[in-house]
């Protein structure tokens, strides 16, 4: 079933692709056929996800239906299913499948221009992304990672808008950065015994460069988890992309980073561990409200919600970081981390996917229903109690106490972030609220994807943190009722009720000072730090190569002057030479001469080949 | 299994001529083809076509006997006094072989139907069979010698391939290429007679010929000389910067034979020599500790990165495409250099990965330019819906070379970087990636156009079959960008017809670019018999 995992996903684009071959009329049937029955291809994820057994701590269970081995492929391919790769597998299948029903369900005047090949880019995608949960061998992982990162270029780039192109490019730019880090930190990794994923923290602690690994791994999966700041291409693609590619963005593929953070950064390795926690922790904290001020400032609802991915990212970042700084804590801020990326996956892929739904079922009796799912999932974002978020919140600060920063403990900041997305949702509920209502549709699957990534968001999460949580895993505190507890996930929500009203009434009455920017995203733009990254690039790019192109002149100008003297000499030698000739046939030249005559021709030209060269 | 058997007893009774058969087998299809009329299509393309197929088929039957089993057949007769002509069948001669015989049988197809309609196809494909000739022969050669005359011939034999159009442009590329050749070819010369002098005839040797380890034991300075003189003729060939002028400008020669200088004949037979000279002649051991082996290395490393950032600076695709060659064949020359045996398979294994690649990408591009002239990377927009099959193989070649999995160019990039890091010189890894950062840079930009960017539809260019580009949507590509209107439908209008006969060969290559990848453990891949004969070379 696992090696199934794989194969129907390529089977399905191998299809796809050689479909091409067909006569058009049979091409466009056969790939709409198809495209309708993408979604089927995950099944075989779930199935493995729901029945491969993990052992008591969670590891996988080698020689069962979660372990596979391909030793033929590329360099022996590994696979292992343990329990957040498990959790994580689900929750991927879940919203690409939710993301190609809404993609291809559709009446045809509904879909996306060229929605069959959204299809399959979908589909590949899901390919390298649950590889990255899945690998057990760091080769595997890699061409996981990069078969997803580039494969993502194509969502991003769909609607081939001017935005979109732009986005794509800084997204590829960011995305060639991060797979050269991660290259360089597993071929190092690799090299100090850590080809299969399970030794390779070991491995990378034992290893001469330490240090450098750690350092590259941070940024190379730091990219892809949207950490400040790192996260530039985030705010510009996820918005860019269709919704239901954004899902799967958000939702599913900035996890990739987090995994390859858990799998790969090793927890025993002394200073180079709890320096790389300080850090991850200082970026992680700053992006988590950074994110949210920037965010709110925006007026596209998907840019709000990419922002408030990058808070809620920073926020597991945060959580992981605690593990990095006391090892101690490391299994349980690994458990956290996993149940809060269950939850964030669906809610935010709920959002995501609601953003059209709302603008297409958004009024009458389903506007209720609308209505009622998508602040759910705001709520659960925000970690409201009885939702999912109030369970990985929860879990998250449980894990964490004991570290703290410039003096305040950890666990008392972490509540803050949920004001943040409080304030962030209260604006996107707001911008949505205000949104365009297109012509009603019949419930199609679109609205059906989102109905069941919303369902699964109530559900999934409690499934995977309690019913699969591994028994020998660390211990797992869940919120119970105490008025405490409740408390604790009620306030943030509430101090963001409170500042977020009172900025409205103000707004509202114009009593707004002036000196606040307006949140129209142009006091600070999508992408925020890559706008003047941008403009400083073409600057010394277009001056660099100006000066390259001076460069070039000159070392032609050079050649040129090399090259023609050498012709001059080779001129006057063969001209010497005829006249040489002339001279012998009257003196009966002897056979030294003509030897001489012609090492000079040979060293000749040798010296026109090596320097007239290139000339011309 | 009937056939390894029945192979090993041919093998047994005429063993030594095998190699011979090989060689003489190219030698028949030049000279039946020179005589054939213009006019005989058929009968000129099924001899090329057959004779190809049967030596792929031999050198098939090859490889378990020789690679596996160990038996090395050798033929030899007599050439100067003192010195004899020694064809040898070993792991490393099937496996230059092989890649040059499969990949000419493909780059035969391409140019029967590249060529079709064009004029002195005898004379090119005649040419193209002796040059075929000179790198079997190179690959089988036991001995300097014999090496020496088959990269002599090879170099007189490419000339009128590359001068092949007979415009002044060709001319006068075809006569650089010459200059640069010869010169390169005198100092092998002189190094070869110069090493015979002193150390006896050579033989091929795994580990060092037993004539010249003793000469650099007892005389490093002539020993060292002599290096110099061997390596630095056969690195004009490889294209090693500064020596790699020719390159580029030979790429005016019809695409068949871009694609085959690029990928299997001229500059493998440069690198082929610099492996031989240095594993066989010298021996690892040996070169190392003449000191020869770092700046060869570092020579190398430069090669690499001023390649790729030429390329990056290119705008003619083709030229783009040349100094890509530049850089990637030195990574042969680094994995050779870098005295490791990860690396030496790694950099074996490039010599048939970046082949296959490479010819690949300069199919395509041979294809761009005959259905669609388009010769630059700007008018490349919009391709991949043109000419979906070809813009598809492209983007499978340029993936291979900036090296992502699971593309060959990632086996060979990955154990370079092993290579490297468990040799003496792991900066080596810093110049591998910043080689994938700026081959990411050169290529990315044109895969992206070629999909992601609508056509320009112009009538110039479409005029081979696209005329169906109505009013509508040539103004949308003309303002550009937002074009999120509904593209689909009229897919099937802007695609043109790509000719089979050349697409059939580039999508083999494609498929053998991830296919040979991807089953990189399999016994007898690419890979494995790179690891055998690496292995072989350490001990």
């Amino acid at each position: 079933m696992l090696a199934a995992a794989f194969l129907a996903p390529t089977l399905l684009v191998l299809a796809m692709t050689l479909s091409g071959l067909l006569p058009v009329s049979a091409r466009r049937t056969a790939r709409k056929v198809m495209a309708a029955a993408s979604p089927i291809v995950v099944v075989p994820g779930v199935i493995t996800s729901l029945r491969a057994p993990t052992t008591a701590d969670g590891a996988a269970v080698a020689d069962g239906p979660g372990a596979l081995s391909v030793p033929w492929m590329l360099f022996g391919v590994e696979l292992a299913v343990d329990y957040p790769g498990r959790a994580l597998l689900l929750i991927a299948a879940l919203l690409y499948a939710s993301a190609l029903s809404a993609v291809t369900w559709l009446k045809l005047r509904h879909a996306e221009p060229r929605y069959t090949g959204l299809s399959a880019l979908l589909v590949v995608c899901y390919m390298g992304n649950i590889g990255t949960y899945l690998a057990a061998d760091s080769v595997t992982f890699y061409l996981s990672f990069a078969l997803m990162s580039f494969a993502a270029a194509g969502l991003v780039v769909h609607y081939r808008s001017r935005s979109a192109h732009r986005a794509a490019r800084i997204y590829l730019v960011m995305s060639v950065l991060s797979e050269v880090a991660v290259l360089a930190a597993l071929l190092l990794t690799v090299a100090a015994g850590g080809r299969l994923v399970d030794e390779a923290p070991a491995a990378i602690s034992a290893s001469e460069h330490t240090g450098l690994i750690v350092g590259l791994l941070l940024f190379g999966f730091g990219v892809k988890a949207g950490a400040v700041p790192l996260h530039v291409w985030l705010p510009l693609a996820h918005p860019a992309a269709p919704p239901a590619a954004s899902a799967v963005l958000s939702g599913a593929m900035v996890k990739a980073g987090m995994i390859g953070w858990i799998r790969f950064v090793p927890t025993d390795a002394g200073d180079a561990s709890e320096v790389a926690g300080r850090v991850l922790l200082t970026v992680a904290l700053l992006g988590a409200f950074a994110a949210v001020a920037v965010g709110l400032l925006q007026s596209d609802p998907k840019v709000l919600l990419a922002y408030s991915t990058v808070s809620q990212m920073a926020f597991i970042a945060a959580v992981l970081a605690a593990g990095l700084i006391l090892p101690d804590l490391h299994p349980a801020t690994t458990a956290a981390a996993i149940i809060y990326a269950v939850h964030h996956g669906l809610a935010k892929g709920a959002l995501f996917l609601g953003v059209p739904v709302v603008s297409h079922y958004g009024h009458g009796v389903s506007g209720i229903v609308v209505a009622v799912g998508m602040v759910g999932a705001g709520l659960a974002v925000a970690g409201a109690p009885l939702t999912s978020g109030a369970f990985g919140k929860y879990v998250s600060k449980e894990a964490v106490a004991g570290i703290s920063v410039l003096g305040v403990p950890l666990d008392a900041v972490l509540p803050l972030v949920a004001t943040g997305s409080t304030l962030l949702l209260m604006r996107f509920a707001w911008v949505m609220r205000r949104a365009e209502r297109r012509s009603r549709r019949a419930p199609d699957g679109e609205l059906i994807s989102w109905v069941a990534v919303a369902v699964a968001g109530i559900a999934v999460p409690w499934i995977v943190g309690l019913a699969w949580f591994p028994e020998g895993g660390p211990e797992l505190a869940v919120p119970g009722w105490s008025a405490s507890t409740v408390w604790d996930a009620i306030w943030p929500i509430l101090l963001g009720l409170v500042l977020g009203s009172g900025i409205w009434v103000l707004h509202a009455r114009g009593r707004l000072p002036r000196w606040v920017p307006r949140a129209d995203g142009t006091f600070i733009a999508p992408g925020d730090l890559v706008v003047p990254e941008e403009t400083i690039l073409r600057t010394t790019g277009r001056r660099g190569s100006r000066g390259l192109d001076v460069l070039e002149a000159h070392s032609m100008a050079v050649r040129r002057t090399v090259a023609h003297s050498a012709d001059r000499v080779s001129e006057l030698i063969s001209a010497g030479l005829l006249a040489g000739e002339r001279r012998l046939t009257r003196w009966e030249a002897s056979g030294l001469v003509v030897l001489l005559a012609l090492g000079a021709v040979v060293a000749a030209s040798v010296v026109i080949a090596l320097s007239g060269g290139g000339g011309r | 299994m009937v056939i390894p058997e029945l192979m090993e007893e041919v093998l047994e009774v005429s063993g030594r001529f095998v190699p011979l058969v090989m060689v003489l087998l190219s030698v028949t299809a030049a000279v039946l083809i020179f005589p054939l009329r213009e006019q005989s299509v058929r009968l000129r393309s099924t001899i090329n076509i057959g004779l190809a197929v049967i030596k792929v088929v031999l050198v098939a039957l090859l490889v378990p006997p020789v690679v596996v089993e160990g038996v090395r057949p050798e033929f030899s007769t007599p050439f100067l006094p003192g010195l004899d002509l020694v064809l040898r069948v070993d792991p490393l001669a099937l496996f230059f072989a092989g890649l040059s015989v499969l990949l000419w049988l493909l780059t035969t197809i391409y140019a029967v139907g590249y060529l079709e309609g064009k004029t002195h196809r005898s004379r090119f494909f005649g040419f193209f069979s002796l040059c075929v000739t000179a790198t079997v022969g190179l690959s089988f050669s036991g001995n300097l010698i014999t090496f020496l005359l088959f990269y002599e011939l090879l170099t007189l034999v490419t000339y009128p391939l590359v001068a092949h159009w007979g415009n002044p442009a060709s001319v006068r590329a075809a006569r650089l290429y010459l200059r640069y050749a010869l010169t390169g070819g005198l100092s092998v010369l002189v190094g070869v007679v110069w090493l015979t002098m002193h150390a006896g005839p050579v033989d091929f040797t795994e580990g060092g010929a037993e004539g010249v380890v003793e000469l650099a034991r007892q005389e490093p300075m002539q020993a060292t000389v002599i290096f110099v003189m061997l390596v630095g003729g056969l690195a004009v060939k490889t294209a090693i910067f500064p020596l790699h002028g020719w390159l580029p400008a030979a790429m005016v020669a019809p695409a068949p034979v871009s694609a085959l200088l690029h990928a299997v004949a001229v500059v493998k037979a440069g690198a082929f020599g610099i492996v031989r000279v240095i594993d066989d002649v010298y021996g690892v051991e040996a070169a190392d500790s003449l000191g020869v082996l770092s700046p060869l290395l570092v020579m190398a490393c430069v090669t690499v990165l001023f390649g790729s950032y030429v390329a990056l600076r290119q705008q003619d695709l083709k030229r783009r495409l040349a100094y890509s060659t530049v850089s990637q064949v030195s990574y042969i020359v680094i994995g050779i250099t870098l005295v490791d045996v990860i690396a030496t398979a790694g950099g074996l294994a490039h010599l048939v990965h970046q082949g296959i690649m490479k010819i690949t990408l300069f199919f395509c591009a041979g294809l761009f330019a005959e259905v669609l002239h388009v010769h630059q990377v700007s008018e490349m927009r919009g391709l991949g819906r043109r000419m979906p099959w070809t813009s598809a193989a492209f983007t499978v070649g340029a993936f291979g070379m900036i090296g992502l999995p699971p593309t060959a160019g990632f086996v060979s990039k990955w154990q370079l970087g092993q290579g490297a890091l468990a040799s003496e010189h792991p900066w080596v890894l810093l110049v591998l990636l910043a080689s994938t950062l700026l081959n990411a840079a050169y290529f990315l930009p044109v895969v992206y156009t070629m999909w992601f960017h609508a056509p320009e539809l112009d009538d110039e260019d479409g005029a081979d079959g696209a005329d169906a580009a109505d009013g509508a949507e040539s103004a949308d590509a003309a303002d550009g960008a937002d074009s999120a209107d509904d593209e689909a439908d009229d897919e099937a209008e802007v695609a043109v017809r790509e000719p089979k006969v050349l697409l059939i060969p580039t999508a083999v290559t494609a498929v053998l670019v991830v296919g040979v990848g991807l089953i990189a453990s399999l016994p007898l891949s690419p890979w494995e018999t790179a690891r055998i004969i690496a292995e072989g070379v350490f001990g």
